[in-house]
């Protein structure tokens, strides 16, 4: 994930370079802060893990289906990449904002 | 932040409503399983599940007789156990006349197998291995046509890779597990098919008076997670799917009439063996073949750095051959492969033009310096391809999954597949429309196309301006403190 970033730094494209580092840091972030938690859920509410998981398997199989629907209106991929790429990124970069908030906060109520 | 909480809120209702309604609609389809086999004429009907205990062991072996004999088959003690077990042997097997049938399904050192050894006089025989995943569902089906007689059937659904070994294998044999066994790493070294259904002819029995009879098995293997995965969702092992790292080759041509061919990154790791650089030299636009200007091979320490001469300009096509260590699913063993890049280019008698390419080609798919970008090429493409590789889990999969969601979904818009509707009726397929409605009518289609391309696309710098415009805004809070 962080190599493909930095190759596209070399490639000189810093637009995308930027986009890729913040989803690269929100997953990072996330996972950073979920660990523990994954952690207990993982071993001690498996049946919830598992949950969790079909619920995500369950966007894919509607990915699936959506994108199916979008085909038959033959709205073009081009079309749709935009709509995804606007939504992707006002919603990744506020996720991001509020998660490292979040992290300043937690760090604030710990060392206080 | 407000928002956002609430985004999230929004998200798990949404999730936790559609959970619910999946869980409803598969309890339907297994409702309507359970109807089906009310149907069946025989009644003998075993069906291996237990919802109560996670994992379960079935370590047992039934033979078919040739003609009868199918209900002492069922009679054998099925054991359950949760917690540790050691593996899955289910087997069949069946000897009618010369022909050996010998369907196996066990799991060993955390790998799923269903071995299938086909025998018949004319074809000899023949090894197939099922790589499974997830929930894999094997159902054996025995039925009779009037004047055909009782045939045995074997129906395998679910996510698999086929893999087939032709033989003459072991003729003497019925098939014993550890000699199948021993045929199962031959097999790795090619597929040639894959898919979520196959039914396998196992024995055509005597006739049976017409009758018309089914006879069910139904097994619900459980996938154990190989260490270092539990809990991951193990990737689509579907060959399209599967990640790979595409080779990248960089060329230029210099002064003195030289092409400049040199090797980039992505072909990890090189094996044992060798590579080779083939350059034809072809007609006008790459129509056919006229001669054979460049054919080398080269070891893996040299990589591929090299300055080829070239006689005068033309079209070329270039061809790369590699080996490359493919491992998908994470627990299969790798195995080599040998891929080829196929690359047109046009020379000057100086330079590639255009000059200065920079080619990510994509095996098996003839790729050209002068055409249009390829979708693999595009950049967006490109990031979208690499989130889909991302792996999470559990509860970052789920806080995750809109922003997945999102950056798939052009992918797969682009790589439309036919879905199916599996609650109403498993057979009907329905086919992705859009290349229709262009071979149909390709010109309102692209007027159609132009259209909504630019209707979104000023939607989308409306919004932009929007949010530009609401940032330079002061807020109204802050006006009112500033009024203070």
């Amino acid at each position: 994930m962080w190599g493909n970033i930095w190759d596209t730094v070399l490639e000189g494209d810093f637009l995308l370079a930027f986009f890729q580092l913040v989803m690269a840091l929100l997953i990072t972030i996330v996972n950073l802060l979920l660990f523990p938690f994954s952690l207990l859920v993982q071993q001690f509410l498996p049946d919830l893990n598992e949950g969790l998981i079909q619920l995500t398997e369950w966007f894919d199989i509607a990915g699936t289906y959506m994108a199916w629907v979008i085909d038959a209106f033959a709205i073009p991929g081009l079309a749709v990449g935009m709509i995804a790429a606007y939504y992707l990124f006002t919603f990744s970069v506020s996720f991001t904002a509020w998660t490292v908030k979040l992290i300043i906060k937690w760090k604030q109520a710990l060392w206080a | 932040m407000k928002g956002i909480v609430w985004k999230l809120s929004l998200f798990l209702t949404l999730s936790l409503a559609l959970s619910l309604a999946f869980s409803f609609l598969l309890s339907g389809k297994v409702n309507a399983a359970s109807d089906f086999d009310n149907a069946i004429e025989t009644t003998t009907t075993l069906r291996v599940s237990n919802p109560g205990v996670e994992n379960f062991v079935i370590n047992n072996e039934w033979r078919l007789p040739a003609s009868s004999g199918y209900q002492k088959m069922i009679d054998n003690e099925i054991n359950y156990a949760s917690g540790d077990y050691t593996g899955i042997n289910l087997s069949w097997s069946q000897q009618v006349s010369e022909n050996r049938n010998v369907v196996k399904a066990f799991y060993e050192n955390n790998k799923q197998y269903i071995v299938l050894q086909q025998c018949d006089d004319v074809n000899g025989c023949s090894i197939q291995v099922l790589f499974g995943d997830d929930f894999t569902t094997f159902t054996m089906e025995r039925y009779s046509s009037p004047g055909l007689g009782m045939s045995t059937f074997l129906r395998v659904t679910g996510n698999y890779l086929y893999y087939t070994c032709a033989g003459p294998i072991n003729r003497g044999s019925s098939g014993s597990p550890d000699a199948t066994k021993s045929y199962i790493s031959n097999c790795f070294s090619n597929y040639n098919s894959f898919g979520s259904s196959f039914d396998l002819f196992l024995a055509q029995d005597v006739p049976d008076s017409g009758r018309n009879a089914k006879v069910y098995e139904t097994f619900n293997l459980n996938i154990i997670y190989p260490p270092g995965y539990e809990g991951k969702e193990i990737g689509n092992i579907n060959p399209n799917d599967v990640q790979r790292l595409k080779p990248e080759f960089q060329w230029s041509g210099t002064k003195e009439g030289l092409l400049n061919v040199q090797y980039l990154k992505n072909i990890t790791p090189f094996l044992s063996g060798s590579f080779a650089v083939v350059i034809n030299k072809m007609s006008d636009n790459w129509d056919d073949l006229e001669e054979e200007v460049h054919n080398e091979w080269y070891s893996p320490a040299g990589w591929l750095n090299e300055n080829i001469q070239l006689p005068e300009a033309g079209y070329y096509m270039m061809r790369i051959d590699y080996n490359q260590s493919f491992q998908s699913p994470p627990w299969q063993e790798p195995y080599p492969i040998i891929e080829s890049v196929y690359i047109q280019f046009r020379w000057d008698g100086t330079n590639v033009i255009p000059h200065g390419t920079n080619v990510i080609c994509e095996a098996g798919v003839i790729c050209n310096t002068e055409k249009e970008e390829t979708k693999e090429e595009n950049k967006w493409w490109k990031l979208f391809n690499s989130l889909d590789a991302v792996n999470t889990y559990g509860l970052t999969a789920f806080l995750l999954a809109p922003i997945n969601f999102l950056a798939t979904l052009p992918a797969k818009v682009n790589n439309c597949q036919p879905v199916n509707l599996p609650l109403l009726n498993d057979n009907i397929s329905l086919e992705c429309l859009k290349q229709r409605y262009f071979n149909w009518s390709p010109f309102v289609m692209n007027i159609y196309t132009v259209m909504i391309n630019a209707l979104v696309a000023f939607g989308v710098a409306f919004l932009v301006f929007k949010q530009i415009k609401d940032i330079n805004t002061p807020q109204k809070d802050s006006i009112e403190v500033v009024k203070l």
